[in-house]
């Protein structure tokens, strides 16, 4: 264990830390949310343990704290989490062979996939690239670190809602968006990122009073759509070139 | 609640399903001719993700409007993380904010 922390490079550590804690603090969130849906420990730290992904479950405990039957609540869920398809496919490459492969995978999420698969952004340039081995026990500790946060403190939100029945006063339902977005940030700073992340900002707001449950993160990939076009009169240069760069007229 | 049981049970296989046919796919993805297109799109992919599910989760709840608090303290949080400002204030700032604006009486 104390060599896969090592392996960690040294300016991700910290935050795979904060990640963790920012993680169980949702999760004290859900806990709560979930017992004022009428939903027991048990069944809270069940649904903690086995999907493991935070927005679907607060979704999922929502809607039938609403009323709405099971299955749509289960389907609003599972369109939420079609998105682990693409970080999925991006976390592949770190995922060892064999039966870590397979329990790797249930620790593909939002959070594990901003720090360990994501475009990392403007780092210094002194620092050496990442090697895989590095960002395997990146995507392994941060991954570790959710996967013990999350139930943890679902837990305390579950025992805490029968006291402070509203996260909402503490402002913890800001922690998840907050979350997100600040991880997104340091690769939102490169110019063809800056144009998909605000043009699938733009179309996730626009769409999520009129689509389904769970399905605007989903339409936002359009931006993707839109940019690839874009770029196409540019000419087929898909090498690493713009990674650094940006492209020009990305931000029409 | 047996249904929601069933249905809990099914949303953890779902979930987990997702996960495992991204990797599985990813494989073919990353390696092949195409390999450089692939990991454009993916990188670009992930960051429209997350971005899309900060924002709805920011202003939405459901299908509704969820009141200025809250995407007042997610502004806060982002304008802080673009001012390389580290991890923890943004998300503490996040928090704050919205919960202060609650106590000065903003939905």
């Amino acid at each position: 264990m104390a060599s896969l922390w090592t392996s960690v490079p040294a300016e991700l550590r910290r935050a795979v830390l904060l990640v963790t804690l920012a993680v169980a603090l949702v999760g004290v969130a859900y806990g709560v949310t979930a017992t004022a849906n009428q939903f027991a420990v048990w069944q809270i730290l069940v649904l903690a343990v086995l999907v493991l992904a935070g927005s679907a479950e607060l979704l999922f405990v929502g809607l039938i704290g609403a009323g709405a039957s099971p299955w749509l609540a289960l389907g609003a869920s599972l369109l939420l989490n079609l998105r682990n398809v693409v970080y999925g496919m991006a976390c592949s490459p770190l995922l060892p062979a064999g039966w870590r492969r397979w329990a790797g995978a249930h620790l593909v999420n939002d959070e594990t996939v901003a720090l360990a698969a994501a475009p990392s952004g403007d780092r210094p340039a002194e620092l050496p690239p990442r090697t895989l081995a590095q960002r395997w026990a990146t995507f392994l500790v941060s991954g570790i670190g959710v996967a013990v946060g999350w139930p943890f403190g679902a837990l305390i939100g579950a025992t805490l809602g029968q006291v402070v029945p509203e996260p909402e006063l503490w402002g913890l339902d800001a922690v998840l968006p907050a979350l997100l977005g600040a991880l997104a940030m340091p690769a939102v700073r490169n110019g063809s990122t800056f144009a998909v992340a605000v043009l699938a900002a733009a179309i996730a707001l626009v769409v999520t009073p009129v689509v389904p449950l769970g399905v605007a993160p989903i339409a936002g990939l359009a931006a993707l759509v839109v940019l690839l076009l874009a770029r196409r009169p540019g000419g087929g240069d898909q090498q690493g070139g713009d990674q650094q760069g940006g492209i020009a007229g990305a931000g029409a | 609640m047996t249904e929601v049981m069933i249905a809990v049970v099914l949303l953890g296989l779902g979930t987990y399903s997702t996960r495992r046919a991204g990797v599985a796919l990813g494989g073919s993805v990353t390696t092949g001719p195409r390999a450089a297109l692939a990991e454009w799109v993916l990188d670009h992919a992930v960051i429209a993700l997350l971005v899309a599910v900060a924002l709805s989760t920011a202003v939405f709840d459901g299908h509704q409007f969820g009141g200025w608090a809250r995407p007042l303290g997610v502004a806060c949080a982002l304008t802080a993380a673009w001012l390389r400002a580290p991890l923890v204030l943004s998300v503490l700032l996040g928090a704050g904010v919205t919960a202060l604006a609650r106590l000065a009486g903003l939905t």
